[in-house]
């Protein structure tokens, strides 16, 4: 794996940190999944790995390009452009995102169970936490789950031994249905309460 | 791996508590297998004793993160496996007759299952050869227990028991993870035979474990869930928990601190020796105080569990100071009352549940004057009570005669002074347990069974059905025979001790009573006195009349001796132990004169449960509030929480090496 890709998708990672327009944010997270499903295919092509090839492959079609489409076409419908944030306003927590992440890279050189290169799976972790955390509309909080989960991705295709087949297209195809079902949770929401503001929902505690 | 037949008995009995699981309701189907699964188990177990030791791995696929499925089959997991397998076949007939009665007011549809799971799990806590099986074997163990339990769960005070349960089992299983997790960090093996930690190191990891199995076993200050969970499950569920489950506790502690010492450390020894000798004590006194028949029983499990302990006990203490002969012995003695109480405990918890079942009661408050209208039930509880309470030619008798052996053994042919002064007085302390036991028993027989019926219930009580007594009688018989052929029982048992000292001389030389003779002195003597009982009949006609009577004419069932008033005399004697104390309100114009009332209420304040138990719950319970309250509902604040956590994780792990 290239550095350029890795900077590359960390860098979209921030940039998805620092938007409110939700409907760009879904198409950086879709450039961000297509970027990485093309590493996984050519390393998998460098390798001979046909297995990095397919999950590549089917991962860009759901995750690159499907599950944005279904985002896409659910803010339409509900009519939700804009996503300000929760208490701190984006641009400070893309700082405030960078601090932590630097922080990150000064903890570094401890042992091996972490190595270099799978930092960046780190940061994009982190991020898609940050995005979950810092958003109010619900869709925020599923693209922040979809970049959390493009960090385990890129962690596992870093990794010397990848995964079976088997295992990271079963992955693949739960994340597809995590994807539709929180979508369709978010709709049913504001159906229901004519919002999908998530601070809003507090009040179903016993 | 040599898979020969006892192996393949126990997997046949494992097979056959296995198929309980498709129990049902059918009850006298299951009782079948339980039974035929017992006799396995029993067979299998002691042929397992006098066979080598063997390994069984279960294949690859089979694995428990790292470790596989390992079972160790020797000579001391075979006791335990006959034992269990004894009770299990000895509880079989009593089912079918137990569960009728019992489908009237619970749900029993998960009865059998549970029973066989939790049969299963025993033999698997008993075979395990490596902690990870044994932590999963024990936990199908405590939760297939706890399913029994709760099997009346539409009462409120079976389900809280039930609860009080489940949370004992709780802070068990965490306090023996923590122990096996440690014995991991510093040995590097999950295997127990790898295991071999000796002085400071064994002293974590040893203590923690003793803490997991001394709740399950209800070794003092941990006994309290015996007592609650008792009563409240079905009886033939309390004979096998009383009678096996607590052993199994007692195995791991042989296993894992004797045969051979996986841990060993001076304090071990001695803090297993004085907490047993506190839970003999503190429990027979107990025991005593009670009214519900069955929490008496469970009390006096506490009592014997004690003195097993002190046999165990002493085995590590004796071991440590250099003294393998009398550590076998007392390992001898710990075994055989390890079967003496099973099959004794498992004999009192079915009479009392057939005394459930008559009268509808088990408070001796309301029981009396069963003897006549019971007798079968009366017979076998008194063969159970005299067993109990150590009197030849039963099985208590032998199991305890041992202990007092070993004991006396230490305190004669041990060096050091102070252990020979201490083994002296343990002597004298187990014999203060063995009096109030007898004094508990002949309560609890007396009251139940002697006199008038107080109520119209207990005069027209029925025995029970033929099942239920043919479980009483046979159990009964084993208690005898037991006691007959404690030689035997001692040569089976020597290859299981045989460790400590190969060298040493036969067990059965310990056996110096002439048990021949004996039985000959017995059987006259019985002849004799049935003989006279016969020519005195022959010669005066005798006359039955009402018990106690004085010449005053019918003084009425309500004035005889209740169980409060018959213990009321030795409670008295150690009252500041709960604070016993009994109020007297006399009620009437001039009530010294002429009493219209008279109110004798005794009261009791378990130190344990009301000073130390009760305020940690409720600190606990304090606190859960007080997490409760972080619980916003605010899907930020947990997704923060996650995030913090994550990143702590990060930092602690990059911090430490």
């Amino acid at each position: 794996m290239s550095e350029t890709m890795a900077a590359f998708l960390v860098l979209t990672g921030l940039w998805m940190v620092g938007l409110t327009n939700l409907r760009t944010k879904l198409v950086v997270y879709g450039v961000q999944t297509l970027a990485l499903d093309a590493a996984a295919v050519s390393i998998g092509w460098q390798h001979g790995e046909l297995a990095l090839i397919v999950v590549g492959l089917v991962s860009a079609l759901l995750k690159g390009l499907a599950v944005p489409t279904y985002l896409l076409h659910l803010t339409r419908h509900i009519g939700c452009r804009r996503d300000e944030g929760l208490f701190i306003a984006p641009p400070l927590l893309l700082l405030l995102t960078v601090g932590v992440l630097s922080a990150l890279l000064l903890l570094r050189p401890m042992h091996d169970a972490l190595r270099v290169a799978d930092l960046p799976a780190l940061a994009l972790l982190l991020i898609g936490m940050i995005l979950m955390i810092s958003r109010r509309m619900a869709v925020s909080q599923i693209i922040g789950f979809l970049v959390l989960e493009n960090g385990i991705f890129y962690y596992t295709i870093a990794q010397p031994r990848s995964m079976p087949l088997l295992v990271e297209l079963g992955v693949l195809l739960e994340l597809l249905a995590v994807a539709m079902l929180a979508g369709l949770l978010a709709f049913r929401i504001n159906d229901r309460f004519e919002h999908i503001d998530v601070t809003a929902l507090d009040s179903l505690r016993d | 791996m040599t898979f020969g037949l006892p192996a393949l008995l126990v997997a046949g009995a494992v097979l056959a508590w296995g198929l309980l699981l498709s129990g049902g309701r059918a009850h006298r189907r299951s009782a079948l297998l339980l039974l035929s699964g017992g006799c396995a188990a029993l067979i299998g177990g002691v042929l397992l004793m006098a066979a080598a030791p063997s390994d069984v791995y279960l294949a690859a696929p089979f694995s428990l993160g790292g470790s596989p499925f390992a079972f160790r089959l020797d000579p001391l997991a075979g006791w335990f496996v006959a034992v269990i397998g004894l009770v299990a076949a000895g509880t079989a007939p009593y089912q079918p007759g137990y569960l009728r009665h019992l489908t009237r007011h619970a749900e029993t549809r998960a009865y059998w299952p549970s029973l066989g799971l939790l049969l299963v799990s025993m033999v698997g806590v008993v075979l395990a050869a490596n902690a990870p099986t044994f932590l999963v074997a024990w936990e199908v163990m405590s939760l297939s227990s706890f399913a029994l339990v709760a099997t009346d769960g539409r009462t409120p005070a079976v389900r809280s028991a039930a609860l009080v349960y489940l949370g004992a089992t709780r802070v068990g299983t965490a306090a023996l993870m923590g122990g096996f997790l440690w014995a991991h960090a510093q040995s590097g093996s999950w295997t127990f035979s790898d295991w071999h930690l000796s002085g400071a190191a064994a002293l974590g990891p040893g203590l923690l474990v003793l803490l997991g199995l001394g709740v399950k076993a209800g070794m003092w200050p941990f006994h309290l869930w015996l007592p609650i969970a008792h009563p409240a499950a079905p009886s033939p569920v309390s004979a096998l928990m009383s009678g096996v489950m607590v052993k199994v506790a007692v195995y791991a502690l042989v296993r894992l601190f004797v045969l051979p010492a996986a841990f060993s450390h001076p304090a071990l020894g001695v803090t297993v020796l004085v907490l047993g000798a506190v839970s003999a004590f503190w429990g027979v006194l107990f025991a005593l105080l009670q009214d519900d028949l069955k929490r008496l029983l469970a009390y006096c499990t506490v009592e014997n569990v004690g003195l097993i302990l002190v046999g165990v006990g002493l085995a590590m203490v004796a071991s440590g100071l250099g003294l393998p002969v009398a550590a076998r012995l007392a390992l001898a003695a710990a075994l055989f009352h390890v079967l003496s109480h099973a099959v004794v405990k498992a004999l009192l918890f079915l009479a009392a549940g057939a005394m459930d079942v008559a009268t509808g009661t088990r408070d001796l408050r309301l029981l009396s004057g069963l003897g006549r209208r019971l007798p079968t039930t009366f017979a076998c509880f008194v063969a159970g009570s005299a067993a109990i309470c150590a009197l030849p030619p039963l099985s208590g008798f032998a199991s305890e005669w041992l202990l007092y052996q070993s004991a006396l053994g230490l305190a004669v042919g041990g060096s050091a002074p102070l252990p020979r002064f201490a083994a002296m007085l343990l002597v004298g302390w187990i014999a203060l347990a063995g009096v109030l036991a007898l004094a508990c028993f002949v309560k609890a027989t007396g009251i139940a069974f002697l006199g008038r019926p107080r109520s119209a219930e207990m005069a027209e009580a029925v025995e029970v059905g033929r099942g239920m007594r043919i479980a009483q009688i046979g159990l009964a018989a084993v208690c005898l025979l037991l006691g007959l052929g404690a030689p035997w029982v001692l040569a089976a048992l020597e290859p299981v001790v045989a460790p400590l000292a190969p060298a040493a001389a036969a067990l059965t030389t310990v056996w110096t009573l002439p048990m021949g003779s004996l039985a000959a002195v017995l059987a006259l003597t019985v002849a004799a006195a049935w003989c006279l009982r016969r020519t005195a009949d022959l010669a005066q006609p005798s006359r039955t009349y009402i018990t106690w009577e004085c010449g005053f004419g019918d003084l009425g069932p309500r004035m005889q001796a209740t169980a409060g008033s018959f213990a009321q005399p030795l409670l008295r004697l150690f009252g500041n132990l709960m604070r016993y104390a009994v109020t007297r309100r006399v009620e009437g114009d001039r009530a010294d004169l002429f009493p219209r009332r008279i109110t004798v209420v005794p009261s009791t304040d378990p130190i344990l449960g009301a000073h130390v138990y009760r305020p940690a719950v409720q600190f606990i319970d304090r606190c859960g509030r007080w997490i409760a309250r972080c619980q916003a509902g605010s899907i930020h604040a947990y997704l923060t929480a996650m995030l913090v956590v994550l990143l702590l994780l990060l930092v602690v792990g990059r911090m430490v090496p």
